[in-house]
């Protein structure tokens, strides 16, 4: 996420000054301050969680009926994550309110919408390249493979979601035995209830005067806040402590092939914790011709794998009976991706689609600059939302 | 076998060598100039934070591509 996302996307105003004290001083130090950020990752994932619990009851699944429509899940996903520029925010707060009692089926196709928003990032960081012709054309269409790759994926899993429920079974299978049915709480992962408790209880118990209603959308948004303003500060540390690494990383897979080069964008996107880093690094990579558009195909590839860590780490926050659901979600979107990676770049044809969709599309976006813009603001805001009349008019 | 036919395989063989050496010359040197790219990662990394600013430059050209198309000649 970057200082301008910062400065006009989240409601605190995290200020480029904000940003720049708190991505300078020695490395110890910054670690120190990822490490808070992530307890207070954790502490804001339990807090949406409790607070859906609260303001919802047991009306969780009511209050999202809207979403119950898969097509309309997908589209909450893709817009929110697109206007955000953040698929780790989206699925944390998706695995915060999973753990208030959102429905692990409905929150599915959110989770898989987040994966297409976030591609919006490194198309506009594409963008910078549209006044040199051969190079906006190399940079459009490494941008663009990642949307085509992700279309592919949904087209293939949502259906077959809809139809078996596959992903959520194989969620639910797994988190049953990280989890432990009986007790529902993470085995081995016991330490974050009592460290996660207070802060939580406190804010809780500081609403007292207030309806439950009141307090429960009040710990939400606060919640969601926190989530925002955490992983921004966490991928801006990261990325100044973890640029040596991830250079040695990309060093170590230069020449090695594609399963080499998923592996490095998987790394890569889990030391940074940021899917959209990962895949705009890969534009200029490729703009400048260095590196072909099938070379940094599987390592964008790789950025959808490294960017479940997050729900999953947030996941871990939440106890209790819930606990089961929002782990069971977090591996949904990693078995998701895995499945998506093997299935679709193991077949030659399919792996071939996105390639020539992004080649196509560049080359035509390069000859008429209207189709970039038309692209973008088709894909992530125009099309989503006429899917939803269509699917809502066929629904009846 | 006659003795332009072994000259003709002969030389065949010669230039698969010498294109096979510089095919991989060429894989080296790709190569070499991948792994200077990725040395320059830190302001790849840069270029990510002024992606609005790449709007901005982004939007003009629109804005004189669509006229050129939909103005009034």
């Amino acid at each position: 996420m970057s200082k301008e996302t910062v400065l006009t996307a989240s409601p605190t105003h995290v200020s480029d000054s904000h940003v720049a004290e708190l991505t300078q001083g020695p490395t110890w130090f910054k670690w120190i301050q990822i490490a808070g950020l992530v307890y207070l990752l954790l502490v804001a994932v339990s807090l949406i969680g409790g607070g859906f619990k609260l303001a919802a009851g047991d009306h969780a699944k009511e209050l999202f009926a809207f979403a119950s429509n898969p097509v309309a899940g997908l589209v909450v996903g893709t817009v929110a994550t697109a206007l955000i520029q953040s698929s780790s925010t989206v699925t944390s707060i998706i695995v915060g309110l999973v753990a208030g009692g959102l429905p692990v089926s409905i929150a599915i196709p959110m989770v898989m919408g987040a994966n297409i928003g976030t591609t919006i990032t490194n198309t506009i960081v594409s963008l910078g390249h549209v006044r040199r012709g051969d190079e906006f054309r190399r940079a459009f269409s490494a941008a663009t493979i990642h949307d085509f790759f992700n279309i592919m994926c949904v087209l293939l899993f949502l259906p077959l979601e809809i139809m078996f429920g596959i992903l959520q079974k194989l969620g639910g299978w797994a988190s049953t035995h990280l989890v432990g049915a009986e007790s529902m709480s993470m085995k081995g992962l016991n330490f974050i209830k009592p460290v996660v408790k207070p802060p939580v209880e406190l804010i809780k118990s500081s609403m007292a005067n207030f309806s439950v209603e009141v307090s429960g959308i009040v710990m939400i948004v606060l919640g969601i806040l926190a989530i925002f303003v955490v992983i921004t500060f966490i991928g801006k540390l990261l990325k100044s402590i973890m640029v040596g690494r991830s250079k040695q990383i990309l060093h170590s897979a230069v020449g090695r092939g594609p399963v080499s080069g998923i592996a490095s964008g998987t790394i890569v996107t889990v030391l940074v914790q940021s899917s959209s880093t990962t895949t705009s690094l890969v534009v200029p990579l490729a703009g400048s011709g260095v590196f072909s558009l099938r070379q940094v195909y599987p390592f964008t590839l790789g950025a959808n794998i490294g960017t479940c860590i997050t729900a999953l780490l947030a996941a871990t926050a939440i106890t209790g009976p819930n606990a089961v659901f929002a782990l069971q979600i977090a591996l949904v979107h990693l078995f998701y991706n895995l499945l998506g990676v093997i299935v679709i770049y193991s077949v030659p044809f399919l792996r071939e689609l996105p390639i020539k969709g992004a080649e196509k599309l560049a080359e035509v976006a390069v000859g008429n600059k209207l189709v970039a813009l038309g692209y973008i603001a088709g894909m992530f805001f125009l099309v989503p939302f006429v899917l939803i009349g269509i699917s809502n008019l066929l629904s009846g | 076998m006659n003795v332009r036919r072994q000259e003709l395989e002969q030389k065949i063989e010669e230039m698969e060598a010498a294109l096979a050496k510089l095919k991989q010359q060429l894989n080296l040197a790709v190569e070499e100039e991948q792994h200077e790219s990725i040395d320059h990662l830190d302001e790849h990394l840069e270029e990510m934070d002024h992606k609005w600013e790449n709007i901005r430059e982004f939007w003009p050209i629109v804005v004189k591509e669509f006229r050129e198309r939909f103005g009034k000649k």
